[in-house]
C-alpha cells in the first residue's frame, strides 16, 4: 500500500504548493489525479517518487519509508527529455535499472534497433515510452505517470494504458496524473480533483458526471 | 503499437561533415606539430646548443633558417628546444591544475556545507590575489628552476576550473536523470562514473587544453622577467627575454621566430581543445 498522510510542500520562497495531502494506493489500483496548471499536480507526483521530499507529513509503502535501492514507486517525468542523460545512448538509458525482456519491449514499442541513437534523436513520445519501459522493472509495484501519454497519438495512447492496465492486473498500482478527464475516467478506478495544492474532490470510478451540470467549484464555473 | 522509426545515417554533407573535418583537421595538425617538436628536441640532441663564435648573430639563410645568436647558437634548434621546455612544463603544470581543481570541485559537492564553504573560500583568496605576483613570489620562495615553474603554474591556476566544475556537479546533482538513477538504486559512486564523468569530460579536457597554453606563457613571462628557468635552458622565455638586447641593433630574428612559434603552439592547442569538444558533445550534428 502506497500512503501519503498529511504531505506538505513549498518551494524555495512562495506558499506551499502542496498542502496537507492524504492518499492511499493499494496494489492493482489507478488512482486519477486531474486539476489545473499550477495547482500542484507534479510536485505532489515527485513527492510520491521520493524526487522531493516533503516538509511535512509522510510517505510510506507498507509502513515504510522510501528507502536506498530500487524504489518501489517509480515516476515517469511529464518532461521525458529532461529525465534521461542526454549522453546516453537509448540503450544505456533503458537498461539502466533492469534488462526489459522482448515481450515488454515490443508492448511499448521500443526496439532494439533504436538503442545506438541519443536522446534528441528520437521524439518526445517516442522517448516516453523509453522512460515508461525503463520504469516498468518486476520490482516497480507503483507507478506515478504525470501526464504520461499527452505527447502520443490516440491509437498509441490506447496501447500504452492497455499494457498498464494488464500490468495493474499483475497488481501495479498507478497515479495517473493528467488533464485529460475522458481519459482518467477510462483508466482510473478512482479520481480526485487538485486545486490549489489540496486534493478537493473523489469520484468514484463510474460517477462520471458532466462538469457544468452542478458547478460547485470556481474551476468548473471558470470552465 | 508503432515501432520508434529507424533513421538513416545522416548524409555525409553539409554543416557537421565541415565542421567535423575542419575540427579534426586542426586537432590533427596541432598534434603532429607538437609531436614535431618533442620528437625535433629529442633527436637534436646537443645541437644548438654549442656555441660557434664564427657565426655569431647571423641573419637568417639556407644553412640557418631562423638565423644564429650573439653566442652563433642556431637558432631554429634552439626555438625546437624551448618549444619542447614549455610542452614539458605547460603539459605537467596544466595537468596537475586540472586535478586539483576536479579534487576539488568533488570534495565540495559531496562533502557537505562546510567543504563547499571553504573551497569557495580558497577559491576566492586564490582569484583575489594578483596572478603574476603570486606566481612569481611561489617561484622564487621555491628557489626558480623547472620544477619551481611547474609548481608555481599548478597551484595558481585551479580556481576558475574549480569554480566551473562545482556549478556543474551541483547542476548535475539535482537534475532529474540523476534523480531517477538513485530511485533505480545506484550509488553516488555509480552515479558520479556513469553521469557526473561524461558530461564533466568536456570541461576537464577543455579546461586541460586551455590551460596547457596559458601555462606555457606563464612560463615564458617568468622566465622572461628572471624568475624562471635557469638561463642555460633555452627556453622561449629566455630566448624572447635575450632578444630584448638586440632588437634595437637590427637582430629581429632573435624575437620573432620563438615569438611566433610560441603563438603557433598556442593555436594549435586551441584548436585541438575545440576539436575535442565537438567530439564529446553527442549534438555535433545539430551545431
Amino acid at each position: 500500500m502506497l500512503e501519503a498522510t498529511d504531505i506538505g510542500f513549498a518551494y524555495r520562497s512562495g506558499a506551499e504548493v502542496v498542502c496537507g495531502v492524504t492518499l492511499a494506493l493499494g496494489p492493482g489500483q489507478t488512482l486519477g489525479i486531474r486539476g489545473p496548471s499550477g495547482c500542484g499536480k507534479s510536485t505532489l507526483a515527485r513527492l510520491l517518487a521520493g524526487y522531493l521530499e516533503p516538509q511535512r507529513g509522510t510517505v510510506h509503502v507498507d509502513g515504510e519509508a522510501l528507502g536506498k535501492g530500487w524504489c518501489p514507486v517509480q515516476y515517469v517525468h511529464q518532461s521525458a527529455i529532461v529525465s534521461v542523460d542526454p549522453r546516453w545512448r537509448i540503450g544505456r538509458i533503458v537498461e539502466e535499472g533492469w534488462e526489459p525482456d522482448e515481450a515488454s519491449r515490443e508492448a511499448l514499442g521500443v526496439p532494439r534497433s533504436c538503442y545506438d541513437r541519443y536522446p534528441h534523436e528520437v521524439s518526445g513520445g517516442e522517448l516516453q515510452r523509453i522512460c515508461l519501459l525503463r520504469a516498468l522493472a518486476p520490482e516497480t509495484r507503483f507507478l506515478v505517470a504525470d501526464e504520461l501519454t499527452a505527447m502520443v497519438d490516440p491509437v498509441t495512447q490506447a496501447d500504452i494504458w492497455r499494457h498498464l492496465r494488464q500490468r495493474s492486473r499483475q497488481g501495479l498500482g498507478i497515479v495517473a496524473i493528467s488533464h485529460d478527464q475522458a481519459l482518467l475516467r477510462r483508466v482510473a478506478d478512482s479520481i480526485h480533483q487538485m486545486d490549489g495544492g489540496r486534493l478537493t474532490e473523489l469520484e468514484p470510478a463510474g460517477a462520471a458526471r458532466p462538469a457544468f451540470a452542478a458547478p460547485g467549484r470556481d474551476v468548473a464555473n471558470r470552465l | 503499437m508503432s515501432d520508434i522509426v529507424d533513421v538513416e545515417t545522416p548524409p555525409t554533407t553539409g554543416i557537421w561533415t565541415t565542421n567535423r573535418a575542419a575540427t579534426l583537421g586542426a586537432a590533427t595538425l596541432g598534434f603532429i606539430l607538437l609531436l614535431g617538436v618533442a620528437v625535433g628536441s629529442l633527436s637534436l640532441g646537443s645541437f644548438g646548443l654549442d656555441a660557434d663564435f664564427a657565426a655569431r648573430l647571423a641573419a637568417p639563410s639556407p644553412g640557418h633558417w631562423f638565423g644564429t645568436d650573439q653566442m652563433g647558437h642556431d637558432m631554429l634548434a634552439r626555438t625546437v628546444h624551448g618549444l619542447a621546455v614549455s610542452l614539458q612544463v605547460g603539459l605537467i603544470a596544466a595537468t596537475i591544475s586540472v586535478v586539483i581543481a576536479a579534487a576539488l570541485a568533488l570534495f565540495a559537492t559531496t562533502c557537505g556545507r562546510w567543504a563547499d564553504a571553504l573551497v569557495a573560500f580558497l577559491v576566492d583568496v586564490a582569484l583575489g590575489l594578483p596572478h603574476l605576483v603570486l606566481l612569481i613570489l611561489i617561484s622564487f620562495a621555491l628557489g626558480g628552476g623547472t620544477t619551481a615553474v611547474i609548481l608555481a603554474v599548478a597551484v595558481t591556476h585551479w580556481p576558475r576550473l574549480t569554480r566551473i566544475l562545482r556549478a556543474e556537479i551541483l547542476q548535475l546533482r539535482q537534475s532529474d536523470f540523476v534523480l531517477a538513477s538513485r530511485r533505480m538504486g545506484k550509488s553516488w559512486a555509480e552515479i558520479g562514473i556513469g553521469h557526473f564523468l561524461p558530461h564533466l569530460w568536456p570541461q576537464l579536457l577543455v579546461g586541460l587544453v586551455l590551460l596547457f597554453p596559458h601555462a606555457i606563457l606563464h612560463e615564458a613571462a617568468l622566465t622572461f622577467i628572471g624568475f624562471g628557468l635557469e638561463p642555460s635552458n633555452p627556453a622561449i622565455g629566455i630566448l624572447l627575454s635575450d632578444s630584448l638586447r638586440f632588437l634595437m641593433a637590427g637582430k629581429w630574428w632573435l624575437g620573432l621566430f620563438p615569438g611566433l612559434s610560441l603563438l603557433a603552439v598556442v593555436l594549435c592547442f586551441d584548436a585541438i581543445g575545440n576539436g575535442l569538444r565537438v567530439l564529446a558533445d553527442p549534438r555535433r550534428e545539430q551545431s
